[in-house]
């Protein structure tokens, strides 16, 4: 089984460095291994936190790349009929709603640093009771989740998002034949959010 | 029943079922000038349909029982050891009698009948209806509960007399006797509740490590919706989180049986997918617990399979995706009203 795990990460490892040999952003990923599992464990990830505060109803989110690497973040508002939830576009600066419903933050964020605000309306709708009368609802859940991911490159050098990267193929087996599909560098995709070149100082400010 | 959206109850008022005792019990003394020139009398007990949704739906049968609990004279005297027979006929006779005046003296009669074992006669009610022929007297009248697949039956007790006096019962100017009784058992009608639980699986962890060097949980979440005929009675989002492979389940309690529910996932974690059906729907399956006016459907999450018997099941799947969205987190934000605004909790929950 050792024999496995160590054919499969090196398997994993060559490919990984083929692929970012080119681009050095890409190096982080070369600490990848397969664990018992054979589900990858990244040494070097990108991990975030996400900080919640509500004032007359409006939730305001903030998100600190913890990691030690550059990331894009985006969240997501998962709630049932009992409400709605809305972004206070003037408030949250940076921040847009993608056609997929994740609220996209337009700056890389760097280790340390705290993405600008995102302010999300939460409006209770009343539900008819079994005389039909409105009433508001007595008790539900705003789920807000947040995803963070690594910063790519394009041929240009420009940087991008690419939320849907698979870098090894899923199986329910321990296959330690388990290698990345992927073996050119990621591409942007087209319906991704625009994404500003790299600048150090742009994420600085309010939120620090 | 008290939903999360508003508080709900099929509970049928129990005023109206006593009624029934009031009418039937009749005069326990005679004004007529004719003596009771027969021994026993006809007693018909039927099920008031006016209470029952559907009789046909019940399970199983409907067993009913009179026990008697008082005599009468020839001469139309009533007399009984079980209750305060003066003070029953004055309250019973009164147009402003009340619903929890009466049930106490029912309950004084039903005390007497299991302390004193005091053998029944049956009626089998099934069918809606059934006639019995009884020595004459004072009867306390008890059903047992029913049920059928989606509400539980309760039956109010009540006290007759056999036979009554038309003095009061139809007509002034008639004082005879009436020796075929016929009386409406009425119905209490209250949900049964079933639970439903959502088990989840993950067969693969990717693990993701925190600065502190440990592991964060990935979360799943799921969106709910239960329909109660036209009314909805549950739709929100619930969520439940992993620290590494195994089962972990979401139990929603108090959802009225019989009604339909539509299970999503919604979210299966930045970096999973669903594998197999992301969405379900059935019919929530009766449990051992019925409505009460303070019942509330309520969620919690359970760490591995959950215990809970006789629950409408519904099991997801997810693995690893491939894809390296890291350092995902969710928070759950639980709202309730309190007064006339909404107190906020929250529960920070996975990530990756």
């Amino acid at each position: 089984m050792k024999n496995k795990k160590f054919l499969a990460l090196l398997a994993v490892t060559a490919c990984l460095v083929a692929a970012v040999s080119v681009k050095p952003a890409m190096a982080y990923f070369t600490d990848m291994a397969f664990a018992t599992g054979a589900v990858p464990v990244v040494m070097g990830n990108t991990p975030t936190d996400l900080e919640e505060e509500l004032e007359n109803m409006v939730k305001i989110l903030t998100i600190k790349n913890t990691g030690n690497h550059d990331c894009f973040v985006r969240a997501i508002a998962i709630y049932g009929g009992m409400c709605e939830v809305e972004m206070i576009a003037d408030k949250s600066e940076g921040w847009s709603l993608g056609s997929d419903g994740y609220y996209y933050y337009d700056k890389i964020v760097k280790p340390g640093e705290t993405a600008s605000p995102l302010q999300l309306k939460v409006t209770p709708v009343a539900q008819a009771d079994e005389m039909g009368q409105k009433v508001a609802p007595e008790q539900f859940n705003v789920i807000i989740s947040q995803e963070a991911t690594q910063v790519h490159y394009d041929k240009d050098g420009k940087p991008f998002a690419d939320w849907s990267t698979i870098y090894a193929k899923s199986t329910n087996n321990l296959d330690p034949s388990l290698a990345p599909e992927q073996s050119n560098p990621p591409v942007a995709p087209e319906n991704l959010p625009p994404v500003p070149a790299e600048d150090p100082d742009s994420n600085k400010g309010d939120n620090e | 029943m008290k939903s999360l959206f508003f508080k709900k109850s099929k509970i049928v008022a129990l005023i109206a079922a006593v009624a029934v005792a009031a009418t039937s019990f009749g005069v326990y003394h005679s004004f007529a000038a004719g003596k009771i020139d027969q021994e026993t009398s006809k007693v018909t007990i039927n099920v008031d349909e006016a209470t029952v949704e559907d009789i046909a739906k019940i399970q199983g049968t409907i067993s009913g029982h009179l026990y008697k609990i008082g005599e009468v004279s020839q001469t139309g005297q009533f007399s009984s050891e079980a209750i305060d027979i003066d003070a029953y006929a004055k309250l019973a006779g009164s147009e402003e009698a009340k619903a929890d005046e009466i049930a106490e003296f029912v309950d004084t009669a039903k005390a007497y009948v299991e302390n004193n074992q005091v053998s029944g006669i049956d009626v089998d009610l099934t069918d809606g209806s059934d006639v019995v022929e009884v020595a004459n007297g004072i009867y306390l009248v008890m059903i047992d509960d029913a049920q059928s697949e989606t509400e539980a039956y309760q039956f109010t007790s009540f006290i007759i007399a056999a036979p009554q006096n038309n003095y009061f019962s139809q007509d002034a100017t008639d004082d005879s006797w009436n020796y075929d009784i016929v009386a409406n058992a009425k119905v209490g009608t209250k949900d049964r509740l079933g639970d439903l639980v959502i088990q989840k699986d993950l067969e693969r962890f990717y693990e993701v490590l925190s600065a502190d060097g440990k592991a964060q949980p990935t979360t799943a979440i799921f969106k709910i919706v239960v329909m109660d005929g036209e009314t909805k009675v549950y739709d929100d989002v619930q969520a439940v989180d992993f620290n590494g492979i195994g089962t972990n389940s979401i139990v929603i309690e108090n959802l009225p049986a019989g009604s339909t529910y539509t299970v999503s996932e919604v979210y299966a974690g930045g970096s999973y997918k669903v594998d197999g059906e992301s969405t379900y729907t059935g019919t929530i399956v009766a449990g051992d617990k019925i409505e009460e006016e303070d019942t509330v459907i309520s969620a919690r999450r359970v760490e591995g399979t959950s215990n809970v018997e006789n629950a409408t099941l519904v099991e997801f799947k997810n693995d690893y995706s491939g894809t390296y969205n890291t350092g995902s987190i969710s928070v759950t934000n639980e709202f309730k009203l309190e007064g006339e605004n909404y107190k906020w909790t929250k529960i920070k929950g996975g990530a990756n």
